[in-house]
């Protein structure tokens, strides 16, 4: 390979990093800032047969999301375990308890993209690490993104809750609180 | 619920659904008292399904209980004092009175705090208010007041029942003990 050459090569090199950031201020591109007031988190399982659901109020998510090119997507979620809510005073307490999410040892829930691939028109999959009281387990979420002044991203991803020790001792039993979890999500935006 | 039957026991039907009922009663009541001061734990949550599927299952019961006591008068009283003529057939009705409204204030109560009620965990029965802490309030005061008052009532009766054994034996409780099953 001859210096004449190796130097084109450079140059084109640099050239198409160039463009793959220029990229990044294409118009589509954004850094999304979460409005959390208008988005909603929400999970629904199964106790004895009988459906139930619980939701997070407090959440903040840091989002660079390109719908022509979601493999570029940086993101990351937090969550205030402690505004968790099922409905119920008592059960609120006892779901921040240590059997359960244990909040005051691990207040914050986290989630970071690792991978989001197009699954479809307006709609993707994304793949990443949920952290929940110390455990890190890899997730799949499958989503929507509806484009406009406040795009929303609305979509939903099954989990375990075994696998983060969410109920452990006495509440391990799955013929009580089943083990499945679906985790339901709409993040209403602004670029 | 006037006249009365030609035979001297209830019917079978009867029989058996006066019993099955006591029981079912008995273990509801025994069962609500108990769970309620549990701290929440596995077996809470477990009673608490069984209590109000137990529950529903009384609801069930005292609907076919009323259709059969409307249809087949109860056989012939033996002779008593007016007014306990007449307390007994007003406790009975507020007995079928307390079967519809306990599990119905049970139920509401379950709907209003916003857990569904899932009958035998099977079939999912409908929600019968949107969750509301304030209604809540107001179903789960019913429902627990309505069971005192229940229980109350089951040791008046029972109470009755042996009065009448001992002031004229062999002619009341007879005609609905389970002895008498089969013998027409
Ligand atoms: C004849 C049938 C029933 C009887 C005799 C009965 C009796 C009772 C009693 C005595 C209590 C305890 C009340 C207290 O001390 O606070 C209770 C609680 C309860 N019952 Fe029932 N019950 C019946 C049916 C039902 C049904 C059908 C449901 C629901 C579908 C139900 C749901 C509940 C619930 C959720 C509680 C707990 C209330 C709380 O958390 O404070 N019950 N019941």
């Amino acid at each position: 390979m001859n210096y004449r050459y190796a130097m084109t090569l450079l140059a084109a090199a640099s050239m198409s990093i160039g463009l793959g950031v220029s990229g990044i201020t294409d118009a589509n591109a954004a850094n999304l800032k979460l409005d959390a007031a208008k988005s909603s988190l929400e999970f629904s399982f199964s106790q004895l047969g009988v459906p139930m659901k619980g939701k997070f109020t407090k959440f903040s998510a840091n989002v660079f999301f390109d719908a022509k090119k979601p493999e570029a997507t940086k993101a990351d979620f937090t969550v205030d375990l402690n505004s968790v809510s099922l409905g119920a005073a008592d059960y609120d307490a006892e779901t921040k308890s240590p059997l359960w999410l244990n909040t005051r040892a691990f207040p914050n829930a986290t989630f970071v993209a690792e991978r989001v691939a197009s699954v479809g028109p307006g709609r993707f999959e994304a793949t990443g690490k949920l952290s929940i009281k110390g455990a890190t387990q890899p997730i799949k979420a499958t989503f929507t993104y509806t484009d406009g002044a406040n795009p929303v991203v609305e979509g939903s991803f099954p989990m375990k809750r075994l696998a983060w020790k969410i109920g452990d001792g006495e509440w391990k039993d799955t013929s009580i609180v089943a083990d499945d979890v679906t985790v339901r999500f709409r993040f209403v935006t602004s670029k | 619920m006037s006249g009365s039957s030609s035979s001297p026991h209830y019917t079978n039907t009867a029989i058996v659904l006066h019993w099955v009922m006591a029981l079912s009663i008995f273990a509801a009541l025994a069962m609500g008292l108990y769970m309620v001061d549990l701290r929440i734990s596995p077996q809470k949550l477990q009673l608490y399904s069984w209590h109000k599927w137990l529950g529903i299952t009384i609801f069930i019961l005292a609907a076919i209980r009323l259709l059969w006591r409307l249809r087949y008068a109860p056989p012939a009283e033996p002779h008593m004092p007016a007014w306990q003529q007449q307390a007994a057939r007003w406790g009975h009705r507020l007995f079928y009175v307390m079967f519809f409204a306990i599990p119905l204030s049970g139920w509401l109560f379950s709907s209003a705090k916003g857990f569904p009620t899932v009958y035998l965990g099977l079939f999912p029965l409908p929600d019968l208010v949107d969750k509301n802490e304030e209604l809540a309030t107001v179903f789960k005061a019913i429902h627990r007041y309505a069971g005192y008052a229940l229980g109350v009532m089951v040791l008046g009766h029972i109470a009755a029942a042996i009065q009448h054994e001992l002031a004229t034996p062999k002619q009341m409780l007879r005609r609905m003990l389970p002895a008498a099953l089969f013998k027409k």
